[in-house]
């Protein structure tokens, strides 16, 4: 199992290197990556290449320096210092600079000539492509074809650029939205207020604040757009914090809020739990703003609160709206009781809902079970006379029942008779948490389904402690666990095996 | 650049917040706003990020968490802030309530609508060892569905169970916590999880759990500690709450303290601005009112809250507590037009006037004034207006009826019960028994105690002995022996109890039985067989000239006893010997060998064990030699199959 996982890691390593070598010289992509799908790992290469010491980060960047963009990004977030006012407006701005500046210009002046074509991609060869395959592609949303043949050299448009931000918001491919970013940077269109907002909106989808903050903060001019997208971005990921931060930048600035700014710093108070702030927001908007709070102010609210938890604050914010609530007010509320498994307020919710809409009727609706008591409504308080009859602890009978079934449920001991080196017994103990099959069932465990059996085969006989553990594992996790040793198989089920301790 | 310089100082704010400002930028910032909280938007922010900054020392300037946030792959995780292990984890957000994990979720929801709690328990727990961890949104899902059919024991484990695997409690399983512990009568371990949440949780409570608290408190007969609780609410920077000032007040006119009924609602007055609208508090100062016999201002407090033009909003609570004090307080006609009234505000679902408290009020009521077949028809007439009662409802009325011999109606009660699908419980039966007994129907007494065992449900010895003693009263001496028999299996009995029986059956000249309750007895580890109970049973025995059977029957068990205990001890020295004959047979020489020789005799009778043992050894060895080496080569082909094919399975299929 180490081995799997080995092969794991080694897979991520080759594929992150090639990676690199595509942003090193990336007319070869298509070739090379071909041809490392094809390879695919055969096990024997596997263990060789797990133990060479992976190449440190630093040698890659002195190989490629202009790799530096990402690791700056991690390092040395530029928007956090100060700088001088000329360094913002640097082209290069840790940006991949444009690559081999020749070659570039060659191929964006004859993106046509059959030569070059030919050269780049050996294995197919396409027609040359053209600004209108570009388009094609990017409008029926194959994003990854498009960045190809923009890495070819066609050169896209506003147009283009503005589809393809949205297709990898769609997609959520963070990879694609970097790709797209850098080719953005690299055209004419890099300045565009619009497009830089699609980047934030479509950065903000794809899980990568850092880097929509970092083009946030080098947009040359910005308008309300951009702010509420940096706050909804923030609130998405849940840094709602970062997104209140924002806020209050903006309020410094001097910039004047909107209705739609106060929806996203709802939506940021939601993703931090800042319910308190959420209504002094919500009380500043209508006094310092003089915003009249509208339908979707309160439901922003709503949020606020059904996310954090807070359902019966909820409930009582919908009895005191300023007007009747519609169907929409209590569906959300339901939803919310859904989330966070109130079963009694999604059942008064939901035929709140039916009574205004009809329409809205769940269908074959399991009833719900009554419960047990009602202690809440009863006003039978202190009435409650259970304590004075019933036995305090179990039966006599019905704890040894239990205690019977307890012993079965016995915890690990190590059994360190297994472990034949001359070390200490902790060491012993510890060498036997690494048994292959103990690591191919937790890794099995981690990637399937839950009450899925797992198959685990190995080429030795399976040590005694280890059929003790997996005996117990069974049990716990509620698998079957099919285990072939080089003598048979076992099959763990409910903390017993199929070989009755005998093999 | 325009940016840059509000965000060095608010990242200044910050620093200086943390209560380690450096001194340049205390001074720095001391021109631009002072340290104290300049708005309550501040003091709340402040607030929520003290929760939070707990997570993770040292103090994070929200700028770097941006950047530690980031979860791209590709880039290496050296620039994290290194958090404290120790700390306590953020629960998660609702957003990662999707894909797979939400589909867990509605699986769940529907396992709990189906009511297979243990089926949905055990589902969350399987679930947290596959490729999708249950949200804590399920496993509030699970816990409150737990708490609605009372399964305290289930929910606690499995609440621990969730804590052991790492999913980070949020303010739901907190409240869910509270509520469990206060309902199982356990204020001070409620009390001692709060002070854990207020101290060491990374969230903030919300007003429902001041709610939770405080009803239990007061329940609980712990009043001070609930007004204690109060006054922290204020600090915590919420909004003062009727239903918590509802609930003290409802405890101190418990307590019959009426001072402070007016004193809690001055101090709510004074803090919502000389008007509650909330009618929740008005019944609680009509019973102040009451108490103190000032009738006059008790209906002048009616009047408001329920006049004409009364700008009082009345929820179902606040009217059932109106109609709590109007009548026991000998208001029963206007409690009576209350009640009506109510009912025809009733129209669900938008407006709930009545709930099953309304009804149980007016049961009451009724019985008080004895008009027992109205009592009777109102309870009935409940379900017309979608309100179902609980076991404690009926439990109410099946009282009121026995204590005023009306057994008959009473047993039509409980079987209505049974059609409704209400779970009878001890209070029930015992009640139905004690009624039976005291009508000379001591077969039906008996059939009720047997009932209540068969069905599951644990009466303690008092419940028993009363049983006893009814029956032994009606000189059915063979029943009682049989429930003796029944019940000293199950029940941890005294010395009264056993010694109640045997004067019952030497009475009754079963000396046999007598001495068969005594050999239970000395086997029974709880009670001692003393002097006097072996005197009182030896000058029974006399009678019949057999004194002697009993010290026989003493020798007897004592020599049975030393017995199994030497046979124990054995048992053990046996297993010790092998396990030593075990570990000695594997380290043959190093360690045992030389030290203690008296090992040897037993390394010879364990020499089957010791061959068997290193052949096995031999054959797993082949492992253990390459498993610490970093050579994974002799594992090589393990693997994984995954039954199904799931996500990482995939990826390994491809491998091969």
């Amino acid at each position: 199992m180490a081995l799997l996982m080995a092969i794991r890691r080694a897979r991520g390593r080759i594929e992150s290197s090639f990676f690199k070598v595509r942003l090193a010289n990336s007319s070869n992509f298509t070739f090379n990556r071909n041809s490392n799908n094809n390879q695919t790992l055969s096990t024997s290469a596997i263990p060789d290449d797990y133990h060479r010491p992976s190449p440190p980060p630093q040698q890659q960047q002195q190989k490629a320096p202009f790799r530096g963009f990402q690791n700056q990004g991690q390092f040395k977030p530029s928007y956090q210092q100060p700088r001088a006012p000329n360094q913002w407006n640097n082209l290069n701005q840790g940006y991949p600079p444009v690559q081999n500046p020749n070659q570039w210009t060659q191929r964006v002046q004859s993106p046509n000539r059959d030569q070059v074509v030919e050269d780049q991609t050996p294995v197919s060869s396409p027609p040359p492509p053209s600004i209108e395959d570009l388009i094609r592609f990017c409008e029926t949303g194959k994003v990854k074809e498009a960045i190809e043949l923009m890495e070819q050299g066609v050169k896209a448009d506003w147009n283009c650029f503005h589809r393809l931000l949205d297709h990898c918001a769609e997609s959520k491919s963070y990879e694609n939205a970097k790709k797209v970013h850098d080719l953005l940077l690299q055209s004419t269109c890099r300045g565009d207020l619009q497009l830089n907002n699609k980047v934030i909106e479509m950065y903000g989808k794809c899980g990568g604040m850092t880097d929509a903050r970092r083009v946030f903060d080098h947009m040359p001019d910005r308008d309300m757009q951009s702010w509420h997208l940096m706050i909804n971005g923030y609130a998405d990921n849940a840094l709602g914090d970062d997104g209140l931060h924002l806020f209050e930048q903006m309020r410094q600035l001097g910039l004047k809020p909107t209705r739609e700014t106060f929806l996203a710093v709802f939506s940021a108070c939601a993703s931090a739990d800042a319910v308190e702030e959420a209504f002094i927001h919500f009380k500043s908007m209508k006094d310092e703003c003089g915003i009249d709070p509208g339908f979707e102010h309160y439901m922003g609210l709503l949020g606020v609160l059904g996310k954090c938890g807070h359902l019966n604050e909820a409930e009582e914010l919908i009895e005191g709206l300023p007007f009747e609530p519609m169907a929409e007010v209590w569906e959300t509320l339901r939803n919310y009781a859904r989330i966070h498994g109130d079963v009694d307020l999604e059942d008064r919710t939901e035929e709140l809902m039916v009574a205004l809409d009809p329409s809205k009727a769940v269908a074959n609706k399991i009833p719900t079970p009554p419960p047990k008591k009602r202690t809440a409504i009863s006003m039978l308080d202190g009435k409650n006379r259970i304590s004075e009859f019933r036995n305090p602890s179990l039966y006599k009978d019905d704890e040894k029942l239990k205690a019977s079934i307890g012993m079965k449920e016995a915890g690990y001991v190590p059994d360190t008779r297994y472990v034949l080196h001359d070390i200490d017994q902790e060491a012993k103990e510890q060498a036997l948490l690494y048994h292959s099959e103990r690591l191919a069932i937790a890794y099995g465990l981690i990637s399937t389904p839950a009450r899925t059996p797992l198959r685990i085969i190995k080429n030795l006989r399976i040590c005694g402690d280890c059929h003790n553990a997996i005996k117990i594992m069974s049990k716990i996790v509620g698998r079957e666990l099919i285990v072939r040793d080089n003598k048979r198989f076992h099959h763990f089920k409910d903390g017993k095996c199929s070989c009755g301790d005998y093999w | 650049m325009a940016l840059s310089k509000p965000i060095f100082l608010t990242h200044l704010k910050t620093l200086a917040k943390t209560n380690h400002p450096s001194p340049s930028a205390a001074s720095f910032i001391s021109f631009r706003r002072s340290l104290s909280f300049s708005s309550p938007e501040e003091a709340a922010a402040e607030r929520r990020r003290r929760k939070r900054r707990l997570r993770i020392e040292p103090p994070l300037s929200s700028l770097n968490r941006a950047q530690s946030q980031a979860q791209q792959s590709t880039k290496p995780q050296q620039s994290q802030i290194p958090q404290n292990p120790n700390s306590p984890k953020l629960p998660e957000t609702v957003s990662a309530l999707s894909g797979n994990r939400l589909n867990l979720h509605n699986r769940i929801l529907s396992l709990i609508r189906e009511n297979d709690l243990d089926e949905a328990a055990l589902y969350t727990r399987h679930s947290v060892y596959s490729n999708c961890r249950p949200t804590i949104f399920t496993v509030n899902s699970v816990l409150n569905a737990l708490l609605r059919q009372s399964k305290y024991s289930d929910l606690l484990s499995l609440h621990r169970f969730i804590t052991q695997a790492g999913i980070a409690p949020n303010v739901i399983t907190y409240n869910l916590i509270f509520q469990t512990y206060l309902d199982c009568r356990k204020p001070d371990t409620a009390l001692e999880h709060y002070r854990q949440f207020i101290n060491d949780a990374p969230i903030n409570p919300s007003p429902t759990t001041y709610r939770i608290l405080i009803k239990g408190l007061v329940d609980n007969g712990r009043l001070p500690k609930a007004m204690e609780l109060k006054d922290e609410i204020g600090v915590k920077g919420f909004a003062p709450d009727p239903i918590v000032y509802h609930y003290l007040m409802t405890g101190c006119v418990r307590s019959g303290d009426s001072d402070c009924v007016f004193r809690l609602y001055e101090e709510l007055k004074e803090k919502l601005g000389g008007f509650v609208e909330d009618g929740v508090v008005y019944g609680g100062l009509m019973k102040g009112y009451f108490m103190r016999g000032m009738e006059k201002e008790a209906m002048e407090c009616y009047e408001e809250a329920l006049g004409e033009g009364s700008k009082v909003k009345m929820s179902a609570i606040a009217n059932n507590s109106v109609l709590d004090a109007l009548s026991k307080n000998g208001k029963f006609d206007e409690a009576l037009r209350l009640f009506d009234r109510m009912i025809g505000e009733h129209s669900p679902p938008r407006r709930l006037a009545v709930n099953l408290g309304s009804f149980n009020v007016m049961v009451d009521g009724y019985c008080a004034e004895g008009r027992f077949k109205d009592a009777i028809d109102v309870f009935r007439k409940m379900g017309d207006y979608r309100c179902s009662p609980d076991t404690l409802s009926f439990n109410n009325l099946i009282e009121q009826l026995c204590n005023n011999g009306m057994l008959g109606e009473a047993e039509e009660i409980y079987r209505e019960m049974g059609e409704k699908g209400v779970n009878p419980d001890e209070v029930t039966y015992v009640l139905l028994m004690d009624t039976c007994f005291k009508e000379d129907r001591a077969d039906d007494a008996a059939g009720y105690f047997r009932k209540m065992v068969e069905s599951g449900l644990r009466p303690n010895l008092a419940v028993y002995n009363k049983l006893v003693d009814g029956l032994v009263k009606v000189g059915k001496i063979d029943e009682a022996k049989s429930f003796f028999d029944l019940m000293v299996k199950k029940l941890k009995m005294d010395v009264a109890s056993y010694k109640f029986i045997m004067e019952a059956l030497s009475e009754a000249g079963k000396l046999d039985e007598v001495l068969n309750v005594v050999d239970t007895m000395l086997d029974d580890d709880g009670v001692e067989c003393d002097e006097e109970l072996q005197e009182f049973v030896k000058a029974e025995l006399r009678k019949e000239g057999r004194e002697d059977d009993l010290g026989k029957l003493i020798e007897e068990k004592e020599r049975q006893k030393a017995e199994a205990k030497a046979k124990e001890i054995e048992a053990a020295e046996a297993a010790k010997r092998s396990a030593r004959a075990a570990v000695s047979s594997l380290l043959p020489s190093k360690l045992f060998g030389n030290k203690d020789s008296e090992t040897e005799s037993a390394e010879a009778s364990g020499n089957v064990i010791e061959a068997a043992s290193v052949n096995e050894a031999a054959q797993g060895g082949q492992e253990e030699i390459f498993g610490g080496t970093p050579s994974i080569d002799a594992d090589g082909k393990s693997a994984v199959e995954a039954g199904t094919e799931g996500v990482g399975s995939a990826g390994i299929e491809t491998n091969k």
